[in-house]
């Protein structure tokens, strides 16, 4: 049998931690790495739907935000909005199935809840010039005041869409299919080349 | 390059949408029953209009809702941008 | 080598650091802080290149960005760049420098033989010559543009790193001088996130080379303080050496900041050499200045002829005098300034002054300091070949329209023209402001902007030359852009006071006259005279575009910076009509030459292009698989054994296929996850036929149409539940058929309730097929794999290699065949071990090409390729496809349209060649006529063409070996089976073929049901 927490990254051939770019004092100041392994469930339904918003709050503990760009947490989970009547659930890796057969369970026939977990590719870059690497990219407004904590943004990054989060002060999560991620990951740290940078191990 | 505010994300650029042409042209009902020519206009016949137009824009890099807008093609000016669903604003100039 | 040309004292130059440089093989010495035409003009070297058309040697004629004349190729090998102006190439150790336009050398150029010839080569010379016989233009253009080659492009590649990036702010001002600083200032002030950007490597403008001041000090302790000021404000971004180039709609502008230029090649370290900005700007201040226009007089193109305030920012900035004698010639009080700066810096200085008889501040002024002065002069001609050495000079008459009486000579170095001043328009007309012309000051100011491009024009390139009015309307305008961003109330502080010189008005002469045929250069570059435009306008060039194209006014890579107006003044005249009747030409960016390197970024080699790749890519790439393209998707072609080509592979995998059991990576087939009590009545508008009765675990086929009635894309959907189905579509058009769900649910169906999700993501599929895959995956999995547990168009989840799986018996290639999909970070696992275990089984590995030929000998379609956006169900032999019972679905009631029912339609038919080893080229037409014996030419109209044609060894030929086969559309295809068609081919061969159905290989499907 295989184990199936063993997921293998879309990043495998390419991730090496260390430190990596410009020789630059005070070291590098953007670190990357790959969130890994998460389970991912895209919510959909109607939030005026009882059932379905009251399912959702038991399958995962938060309310849903329903101000666009707006993430609500719920001990290691983000539900974050992804346009009107669709989030995205994402918490570490809760076992095959397991995140997506809460949500079912808790709403019933109520929305739709798909399994997306091996659909994506999440990077995670941190640090003072994290902002930076991503203004290289994508056309958003990512000024402190601006792409805050607790928000997220979709648009896209050298013609990949993405989802943007704003997990913490200065520390940045890229969405991207997973099929984009090796693209994705390289292009990134293609931009932080200037900065110095490190990769980390793979956390969720 | 356009900014275009989506009516649910707000102000974006350009690049993150995909044009829709012109607005407000609904299915009709009873396909069966229009002649060649009503079927015809609905689906090849556009105003082009210059000026006042109202147009779908579809917002293809973020929240992927399609919304409605009113521009005048002359100035490249948005004038409204309203939600799927909801009536088209009257604005001025408009001499449709 | 000395540079006799160098100040004792003064300039903006660090002495402490000397540089060296080479230009044209020769050593000089320079500063820090010197410009490569600086250095070079202290050192005296006048002559620096050779113009466009005529090869006249051409020295230095500006200061700055508008420099037409001194452009040369910078910098060798990899790092070389042509068209460099050196008047803003900032020196630095070791450059190197040559000229170019010019061979073999800029002192002896065979090309100034065209000079000679200058009464043979008019305006439209190269349309009115090179213009029969139409074929040979090509020919001509080759040869043109070798002679009058601009520089040279490197041919190896960019060694230097570029990156784009976006930003955001409230204000944005173009421009560092004292109009842009002072917006700066107030704008900061307001806590307002505030960009200011400059060409120049300091800010301050024209301030960088004057001797104003304000408040009582020399200007630059306003700048220094002012500087010191922005610098504490966290929301304020400077950036020097960053040109603003592109001003385009909301308030959108690129600017293109040299980062590492000054430094030289290869000590850029770590660092992007160039950053291209794409900011986005809720209010923009332009404050790009002004720039001077040369005056038009009788062979006014000799080196030393320069900008009067050139002279002036060479003297002030850089410590140089460019000459001993200047000649300053002047129709406003602005050339005084030069006189002045320069006969304080030693040099003997003279004044021809077209005005009849001007007496302002700055005139008494240098007539106190021993300037001559000749009042009511103009320049009637220059002396020396490759460095002016003097100048003739003549009484105007009353009107100005001519010279009178005698001709006297001036000995001088430098002759300084003063012609007046433009004001920078530039970025404002790209933001679609209109212009005014102001015929006092002689010159256009912004009129009036638009409403989606906000922005305030301020100083000189708003017609304010005075610098206390310019400060003034920059500290207004920074606070209330700022207010309008939405900082602060928009007022502003009392301006400082500043130097003030009444200046009288300048005298229009857009052409000085003289006596005799002389050439007037008003466009220096590509050697455009005022005969030129002259003669554009006797041949009916009216249009300010047209006698632009004709003359190339204005087309070099200065567009005519300090050429337009005075070109426009021409035109006006020679139309007899005014300036603003003449118009303008259209502004367009980018403001200053940028290199394509900039704008591409970090978009380059392999990161040129988003590459998509499956969770088996390790697996294909580890096994020598050729890839191609199909999206953003790299799929395996084929996969070679070493020394097999294309051909020899991709017959070997169809057989063993046929044979055996071949594995394919289908993960990239586009998967939509569709949910909701609405999902089959959704599906029953998307698709043709009918979906209600389709039970749960069933898979169809169906085709999608738009509304036009024409297919546009296909796949298989499954029940997975009462309301819950699974969808496949074609690889590229995964994201088309989503957008397709998506628009009609929101706009056409909002009361449906139905979600659709992507999932191509979340699954991989191996899709095994053949007659030994059955056996193969009974190894592997707890399903029932039995034909009546699982039949044909079933799916059923279980495991597969130990991961959950769901396995739909879908075939594309008519074998016995299971889609298994499993989560795609187990998709590696799931092949690897299916090719383990295959081994036995000889399981073969195929790619898309493979794929195609299985699918044709099948005669299954692929959208794209044999249907083209024209071909309706029926045209492609699916009627069995189309539900006579529904009432609507898309597309439907276009069937009916006169050009669908007309008859005489394009049909999918198969095509065997008489020859079976000739492969028709797909695309290659099918004639219409049937003549057995046709003469090349005759074919005039094509009956379809060949959509899909492949060799294959399932289907043999007479010999028994294998055959070609082809998918065509052909004209009433359908009624036409058995008929011999003919193929023209490019290469002039006729070649027959007999028309079938298009169905080669099982025609029973009894092997895809097994």
């Amino acid at each position: 049998m295989v184990d199936l927490t063993e997921r293998v990254s879309a990043l495998a051939a390419i991730y090496e931690t260390g430190t990596f770019g410009a020789t630059v004092d005070g070291g590098p100041s953007v670190a990357f790495s790959e969130r890994r392994p998460l389970s991912i469930v895209h919510v959909a339904g109607k939030p005026d739907d009882k059932a379905f918003s009251d399912g959702v709050k038991t399958a995962c503990g938060c309310d849903l935000p329903t101000t666009p760009g707006d993430i609500a947490t719920s001990g290691d989970l983000s539900l974050v909005w992804l346009a009107p009547e669709r989030w995205l659930a994402v918490c570490p890796n809760r076992g095959s199935g397991v995140l997506e057969a809460a949500f079912r369970d808790a709403c019933g026939d109520s929305g739709a809840i798909i399994d997306v977990s091996h659909g994506r590719t999440v990077i995670r870059l941190s640090g003072a010039n994290a902002r930076t690497v991503l203004m290289k990219g994508a056309p958003l407004d990512f000024h402190k005041k601006v792409f805050t904590p607790g928000r997220a943004a979709q648009s896209a990054i050298s013609q990949c869409g993405t989802l943007i989060t704003c997990p913490a002060e200065d520390t940045f999560d890229v969405y991207v299919f997973r099929a984009f991620g090796q693209h994705m990951w390289e292009w990134l740290t293609d931009a932080a080349g200037e900065f110095g940078y490190s990769v980390e191990t793979p956390a969720t | 390059m356009l900014t275009i505010k989506c009516p649910w994300c707000g102000d974006r650029d350009l690049t993150e949408f995909a044009a829709g042409g012109e607005g407000h042209i609904a299915r009709p009902l009873e396909p069966a029953t229009q002649s060649d020519a009503e079927w015809g206009d609905y689906i090849y016949t556009r105003k082009n209009t210059k000026g006042i137009h109202y147009e779908r824009w579809m917002h293809a890099q973020g929240c992927r809702r399609w919304f409605n807008a009113v521009r005048d093609t002359v100035s490249d000016e948005f004038l409204a941008f309203y939600k799927t669903g909801e009536p088209a604003p009257k604005v001025e100039g408009d001499g449709s | 080598m000395s540079q006799s040309y160098r100040l004792e004292s003064g300039g903006k130059i660090d002495r402490a650091k000397p540089l060296s440089f080479t230009f044209n093989g020769k050593s000089y010495g320079g500063y820090q802080g010197d410009t490569l035409a600086s250095a070079l003009i202290a050192n005296g070297v006048k002559l620096v290149g050779r113009s466009f058309k005529y090869h006249r040697p051409r020295g230095f004629l500006s200061a700055g960005s508008d420099e037409p004349n001194a452009v040369v190729q910078l910098e060798e090998g990899a790092y070389t760049d042509p068209n460099t102006r050196a008047t803003v190439v900032e020196l630095y150790d070791g450059l190197k420098a040559a000229s170019q336009n010019c061979w073999p050398s800029v002192n002896h150029d065979v090309g100034e033989i065209n000079s000679l010839f200058a009464r043979f080569l008019p305006a439209g010379f190269y349309y009115k010559t090179f213009m029969w016989p139409p074929k040979l233009w090509m020919w001509y253009e080759e040869r043109i543009r070798h002679a009058a080659g601009m520089g040279v492009s490197p041919m190896e590649s960019d060694p230097d790193k570029y990156e784009n990036l976006y930003t955001h702010c409230d204000v944005l001002i173009a421009g560092g001088g004292p109009a842009g600083l002072a917006a700066a200032l107030t704008a900061g002030r307001t806590g307002a996130r505030v960009i200011i950007a400059d060409e120049q490597d300091q800010m301050g403008g024209a301030l960088l080379s004057s001797h104003d001041e304000i408040d009582g000090k020399p200007a630059m302790v306003w700048v220094e303080e002012t500087l010191a000021e922005l610098a504490t404000m966290p929301e304020v971004r400077i950036l020097p050496r960053t040109t603003v180039t592109g001003y385009y709609d909301y308030n959108w502008l690129t600017a293109l900041e040299k980062v590492t230029d000054h430094k030289g090649p290869g000590n850029g370290g770590d660092s992007v050499r160039q950053r291209f900005w794409k900011i986005r700007a809720k209010q923009v201040v332009l404050a790009t200045g002004a720039i001077e226009r040369p005056l038009v007089f009788a062979e006014n193109d000799r080196p030393g002829i320069m900008m009067a305030s050139a002279v002036r920012t060479y003297i002030n900035r850089y410590g140089v005098l460019p000459g001993k004698e200047i000649l300053v010639f002047a129709n406003n009080d602005s050339g005084y300034l030069t006189a002045i700066d320069a006969i304080k810096a030693g040099a003997r200085v003279y004044v021809a002054d077209v005005r009849a008889n001007p007496q302002g501040d700055l005139v008494k002024q240098a007539e106190a300091l021993g300037v001559k002065i000749y009042r009511n002069t103009a320049i009637t001609g220059t002396r020396g070949r490759k460095a002016v050495t003097g100048a003739e000079v003549m009484e105007l008459n009353e009107d100005g329209t001519d010279v009178v009486g005698s001709h006297y000579s001036i000995d001088c170095d430098i002759i300084a023209m003063a012609g007046g001043w433009n004001p920078t328009v530039h970025l404002f007309s790209q933001s679609r402001g209109k212009l005014r012309w102001d015929e006092a000051a002689t010159m256009f100011v912004p009129k009036e902007g638009v409403a989606i491009n906000p922005s305030r024009s301020v100083g000189c390139c708003n017609g304010t030359m005075n610098l206390g009015a310019v400060l003034a309307e920059g500290l207004g305008a920074g606070v209330r852009a700022a207010r309008d961003a939405g900082f602060g109330d928009g007022s502003a502080p009392e301006a400082p006071t500043a130097t003030i010189v009444a200046e009288e008005p300048v005298r229009a002469m857009w052409e000085v006259p003289c006596h005799g045929h002389k050439k007037k250069f008003h466009e220096f570059q590509n050697d455009s005279t005022s005969a030129d435009l002259q003669l554009a306008t006797r041949e009916g060039m009216l249009s300010v575009e047209h006698t632009k194209r004709y003359t190339t006014t204005g087309m070099g890579t200065d567009q005519g910076k300090t050429s337009n107006v005075t070109g426009l003044g021409i035109m006006a005249a020679a139309q007899n009509r005014g300036i603003p009747a003449v118009g303008t030409t259209t502004f367009r960016p980018p403001y200053t030459p940028q290199a394509f390197g900039a704008i591409t970024g970090q978009n380059r080699r392999e990161l040129f292009e988003q590459n998509r790749t499956t969770s088996m890519q390790p697996w294909h790439e580890s096994h020598g698989a050729v890839f191609e393209d199909v999206g953003d998707w790299k799929r395996p072609w084929y996969f070679p054994k070493p020394g097999e080509s294309m051909h020899d592979a991709v017959q070997r995998e169809c057989k063993a296929t046929r044979d055996g059991v071949g594995i394919m990576d289908a993960s990239t087939l586009g998967k939509i996850d569709i949910q909701g009590p609405d999902s089959l009545q959704l599906l029953e508008m998307l698709y043709t036929n009918a979906w209600a009765k389709l039970g749960i675990g069933r898979c169809r086929y169906g085709v999608m149409l738009n509304e036009h009635g024409m297919i546009f894309d296909d796949g298989v959907t499954t029940r997975l539940g009462e309301n819950h189905f699974h969808m496949t579509t074609t690889t590229g058009g995964a994201a088309r058929v989503m957008g397709w769900l998506e628009e009609w649910l929101q706009t056409e169906w909002p009361d449906m309730q139905v979600y659709c999700t992507s999932v191509t993501e979340q699954w991989a599929v191996a899709t095994i097929s053949g007659p030994r895959a059955r056996a193969l995956l009974s190894e592997l999995t707890d399903i029932d794999l039995d034909v009546d547990s699982l039949p044909f168009m079933g799916m059923t989840e279980g495991n597969v290699a130990g991961v959950p799986a769901r396995v739909y018996r879908i075939s594309f290639t008519g074998e016995v065949a299971f889609e298994i999909n499993v989560p795609q970070a187990h998709g590696l696992h799931l092949w690897e071990t299916l090719m383990a275990l295959g081994e036995k089984y000889d399981i073969c590995p195929y790619g898309t090409e493979t794929m195609h030929v299985l699918r044709a000998e099948k005669g299954f379609i692929i959208v794209g390729q044999d249907t083209d956006g024209t071909c309706t169900p029926m045209d492609v032999g699916m009627d069995w496809i189309v539900s006579k019972k529904k009432e609507d679905f898309l597309g439907k009631r276009s069937f009916s349209r006169s050009d669908n029912i007309k008859g005489n339609r394009k049909e999918l038919v198969g095509l065997l060649t008489e020859d079976p080893k000739i492969v028709l080229p797909e695309g290659a037409h099918i004639a219409a006529e049937t003549d057995p014996k046709p003469a090349m030419g005759k074919y005039t109209k094509a009956a379809g063409h060949v959509t899909s044609s492949y060799m294959t060894p399932n289907i043999t030929g007479p010999d028994g070996e294998g055959r070609s086969i082809a998918l065509a559309v052909l004209r009433n295809g359908q009624s036409r089976h058995g008929e011999t068609i003919t193929v023209p081919l490019m290469d002039g061969r006729m070649v027959k073929a007999l028309v079938t159905e298009p169905i080669f290989f099982d025609k029973e499907g009894e092997r895809t049901r097994g």
